[in-house]
């Protein structure tokens, strides 16, 4: 008996969902992409993300966090926007013990709220580090007030860490009144050690977070440090984290869940409601039409730029909801055990249900079976958003994989005029010519999409012949 | 760079004022001028302008924030205009950054806390004005609040669904508006809320549940019913669970709306305030 292709095999061994009308292959596009490849609620092969949430979970790993010597629980409490201090005693309750603050978190709030908790904790047991924005002429007598007000909403008699707030330059790092205050609060015994956190530019004339974590680093002064760590920003972090290794400094991370899975497009003409809305509050504020279309605009291109960046990462791992690309975002993060503690901002007892579970977790061989699985799957169904490998052999000059993002809006996003309208606009260079073509692209594609017959269906869906 | 806040709160009287037409992207103040240009946020890059503040306005819906330096003699101050898009948002992000401010009336939107900073609420618009140079003191302050106000789009006015509480035994200015995940509990949605006095001297939180967007308050209660448990009580169907270390929480049917409360110790005590509440 003849074996049967690889891909054959595949294909059997993971029940697929036909989630696009289109010839059964997937089209451009992250949600649409893991609706093909992971198993439909019910089918026999679990799902990923999210693990089920479970109460009587508790943190299974602690990571000693640098210098400091405590040994701090993966899963720490970021609290923005935190509220509810019952949230903060059943963390800790679940055995997380890290708790990261600021002063200007909704205005002292989320301070406040680990305070008001803090009689249910045993104070020697957690490790809290807050923060606060250093101005470039703050006298170290006006910092010690600031400290000493966070303490007092923390209900504390010390702080783990407090540390410099967005430190934006290298310079930022030996503020001299930070410095002489922090000092003097650790002879109080009110601090116990300089930490600092930083997100990266948000002026081009700043400098990038690693520029400015990887000296504070190797400054010798800073004990730890909260940076952005997540699948779609950890070059710098992973340059960072190396620092910190290297020099004993504990490391932190937030906006670990980065990413969308879905983006709007703005048809001017045809706008949503939601849309329309935004537009008429921005003309009633007295901007014109065009340029609230034009600020829509570039707010659907900011959206789609990380829906393509969160794409890849989305196929990887076979998410299907936001929350599943949130809990697995935070899974990824937890994978590095250099990363001592990934901060989440929980705000509902939930949240806490169904992160905790993920301590301590690796990806079993299983999984790591299943995940290969669904990459192969979809290795030979899923088109390239940009790619133009294909595009030489087309005597046509059809874009492709253009035409086939747009087959995703129609599907995928249930844009139908939108994608229509888009499709008319290619004209001479749409998919109609594929009819009478010899069918040169057959075998073009490196992923194995057999072209000729998508193309040719696709053009039937988007000219609704 | 910003200074730091006091910690005093003056409260000043906003006459009310009605709407004025805008003219351009940033309201133009008598006496003050634009110093450096206007930038504008959205939900989704405001992170680069606040950090992790912005958590708590993209959980209010903000829909944008317009930031501009104004000088007028030797004070600079930076205003920030948080359109949060509904007077609802605006309300509860306010009460979340300012718990401590003394209760917002029909008459009072606005604090001021020389030499710093002043705040306010207008419509759908949540004002935050901070000194950059110079002191800005109660009278400057409430001046430049002034021309804010009549130059910004709605009323001033509390948010209609606040009337929705009923005023017996509410303490004054307890009411706030959690807009997602009210007592840490996903199941509830958007609820606003008050504390009231008890009986023996402890105050317990009464609710009136806000159905989000394209929702109705028979579809939230019906995702309540799914999850909570359900008892008959004088003809009515009340809805319960527990909260972690917080007690019991309650909701009840009410007209078209769903109203609850929480913080009580047993069922006696919920029955007790979930009849006292929708009388």
């Amino acid at each position: 008996m003849r074996n049967r292709p690889e891909s054959e095999h595949r294909h059997d061994e993971i029940t697929r969902r036909n989630f696009v009308k289109v010839s059964g292959t997937v089209l451009a596009g992250g949600a649409a992409l893991a609706g093909g490849a992971i198993p439909a609620a019910g089918a026999t092969t679990p799902s990923l993300f999210p693990t089920l949430p479970r109460q009587d979970a508790r943190i299974q790993s602690y990571r000693t966090l640098g210098r400091t010597g405590w040994r701090v629980s993966d899963v720490g409490m970021g609290s923005v926007p935190l509220r509810e201090s019952a949230v903060v005693r059943y963390a800790y309750d679940r055995g997380i013990n890290y708790f990261d603050t600021a002063e200007s978190y909704g205005r002292g709030a989320a301070e406040r709220a680990i305070g008001e908790a803090m009689q249910h904790m045993d104070r020697s047991k957690i490790f809290i580090a807050s923060k606060g924005r250093i101005g470039n002429d703050d006298t170290a007598e006006q910092i010690v007030d600031r400290v000493r007000a966070s303490l007092e909403r923390l209900q504390t008699d010390y702080l783990d860490a407090y540390g410099i707030h967005l430190a934006s330059t290298v310079e930022a790092l030996s503020h001299p009144g930070y410095h002489a205050a922090i000092d003097q609060l650790k002879a109080e015994g009110r601090v116990r050690f300089k930490s600092l956190s930083y997100h990266g530019p948000g002026r081009p004339d700043q400098a990038s977070m690693a520029d400015v974590l990887v000296a504070a680093a190797e400054d010798g002064r800073f004990d730890l440090m909260l940076l952005v760590y997540n699948f779609l920003n950890h070059e710098e972090g992973d340059r960072i984290i190396a620092a910190c290794k290297a020099n004993n400094v504990g490391t932190t991370a937030m906006k670990t869940a980065p990413g969308v899975l879905n983006w709007e497009p703005v048809d001017p003409d045809n706008l949503t409601e939601q849309q329309e809305r935004y537009v008429e509050r921005m003309t009633g504020r007295g901007q014109s039409r065009e340029s609230a279309i034009e600020r829509l605009e570039a707010q659907a291109q900011r959206q789609k730029d990380l829906y393509d960046r969160t794409r890849p990462f989305v196929e990887r791992y076979g998410l299907l909801t936001e929350e599943q690309l949130r809990l697995g975002s935070i899974h990824w993060v937890l994978q590095n055990p250099d990363m001592h503690t990934a901060c989440i901002g929980f705000t509902d007892f939930d949240l806490i249900d169904k992160v905790v579970p993920l301590s301590g977790t690796q990806l079993g061989a299983a999984e790591s079976q299943m995940l290969e699985q669904c990459r192969l799957a979809l290795n030979d169904q899923y088109c390239r958003h940009g790619c133009k490998a294909c595009a030489e052999s087309c005597p046509h000059d059809v874009p492709v994989s253009t035409v086939m993002r747009y087959a995703y809006y129609y599907e995928g996003q249930g844009n139908e005029k939108y994608a229509m309208t888009l499709y008319a606009g290619l004209e001479g260079n749409d998919a109609s010519t594929c009819a009478d073509c010899a069918g040169d692209c057959a075998g073009a594609c490196p992923y194995g999409i057999d072209i000729q017959p998508n193309m040719l269906q696709v053009h039937d869906l988007l000219t609704l012949a | 760079m910003k200074r730091m806040l006091p910690l005093t709160v003056l409260i000043i009287a906003i006459p009310l004022l009605s709407c004025s037409e805008q003219t351009s992207d940033f309201p133009d103040i008598d006496d003050w001028t634009l110093a450096g240009e206007v930038l504008t946020y959205e939900a989704d890059n405001l992170w680069e302008y606040i950090n992790g503040a912005a958590e708590l306005f993209v959980q209010y819906d903000v829909q944008t924030c317009r930031t501009a330096d104004l000088a007028s003699g030797d004070l600079v101050v930076t205003v920030d205009l948080y359109d949060m898009g509904s007077p609802l948002n605006a309300f509860g992000v306010f009460k979340q950054e300012n718990p401590a401010a003394p209760p917002l009336t029909r008459a009072v939107m606005a604090a001021v806390s020389p030499p710093y900073q002043a705040i306010m609420l207008k419509g759908a618009t949540y004002v935050k004005v901070n000194a950059i140079e110079g002191e800005l003191t109660e009278a400057s302050g409430r001046q430049l609040l002034e021309a804010l106000a009549a130059a910004l789009p709605g009323q001033t006015a509390l948010p209609a669904e606040l009337g929705l509480l009923p005023e017996e035994d509410k303490l004054a200015g307890s009411e706030g508006y959690q807009r997602e995940g009210f007592l840490g509990l996903t199941e509830l949605p958007g609820c606003v809320y008050a504390a009231y006095a008890g009986a023996d001297g402890e105050s317990w939180l009464g609710f009136v549940v806000i159905a989000p967007d394209g929702s109705s308050s028979t579809a939230v209660w019906e995702g309540l019913a799914e999850v909570w448990t359900s008892l008959e009580e004088g003809g009515l169907t009340v809805l319960y669970r527990e909260i972690p270390y917080r007690g019991l929480v309650g909701v009840v049917q009410a007209d078209d709306s769903i109203v609850g409360v929480s913080g009580v110790a047993d069922q006696a005590e919920l029955l007790s305030h979930l009849e006292s509440f929708i009388r």
